[in-house]
């Protein structure tokens, strides 16, 4: 399942509650992932994402700007997938 | 905690370095650093810890069971595994690394978890005497000889 993020705001091709789910776990792991930056001193997170058994999540800001307003993509997968495969899909289709 | 671990959990640590563009790891368990092999002082490797401890239990709050993050930052990525209590970070430089590395470093918390136990309870008898190395054999600083002769004030 394919999400945009632009302006702040979440749009998907799934349901309400799926693309509210989405945006739930991506202010969660923006969140994390800026307390990691922080603790070694590595700015800003440009992607972020887990995995769990059967669940995929993964999103990555596609320009060089990393703010809650800028453009990025994401996708969540119910199914344990392959990172790499995963964000080399998500930052070709920001280019 | 980091300056207690026996030798041969940091020799297997250091044996994960081969699998691939690694620029550090940390291996903790719940919120202690048990080997920080980070390019960090331990107080940065400490904070980390935290944090990640903090990010599994906000997703476990929700119902969730998080086998892994993975995080981008300018010029490194970092992937904490995580296996019942302990948590494996690795930094790491090429993304198409990511997948066999988190392969790696679960098979590493799989196999390491008697060393680890030998870490958390060195008193336990057995594990460290077998399978780790003596950092100081006691041969290398023998005992003083009891040939030392006191000479009294008094008797001068």
């Amino acid at each position: 399942m394919r999400f945009e993020i632009a302006d702040g705001k979440v749009a998907g091709d799934g349901s309400q509650e799926q693309t509210e789910n989405f945006a739930a776990d991506l202010q969660g792991l923006r969140h994390f992932g800026r307390r990691i930056g922080s603790a070694l001193d590595l700015g800003e997170p440009w992607h972020g994402g887990f995995r769990e058994d059967d669940f995929t999540h993964l999103w990555a800001y596609t320009t060089e700007r990393t703010g809650d307003a800028d453009p990025a993509q994401g996708a969540m997968i119910e199914q344990r997938a392959p990172y790499y495969e995963l964000i080399e899909t998500l930052t070709q289709a920001g280019e | 905690m980091a300056t207690k671990i026996v030798p041969s959990l940091r020799a297997s640590m250091e044996r994960l370095k081969h699998s691939g563009a690694i620029n550090g790891l940390c291996l903790g368990w719940r919120r202690q650093v048990l080997v920080n092999l980070l390019p960090y002082e331990d107080h940065r490797a400490d904070r980390l810890m935290h944090d990640l401890h903090d990010a599994r239990q906000h997703f476990a709050d929700g119902g969730r069971e998080i086998r892994s993050f993975w995080f981008g930052y300018e010029g490194v990525h970092a992937l904490a595994v995580f296996m019942a209590d302990c948590t494996l970070v690795m930094l790491h430089s090429r993304s198409a690394d990511v997948d066999f590395l988190a392969q790696v470093g679960l098979a590493f918390l799989q196999d390491s978890q008697l060393l680890v136990d030998a870490v958390l309870n060195p008193s336990d008898a057995g594990i460290d005497a077998n399978d780790t190395q003596e950092l100081q054999p006691d041969d290398s600083y023998p005992e003083p000889t009891p040939t030392t002769h006191l000479i009294g004030r008094e008797l001068i």
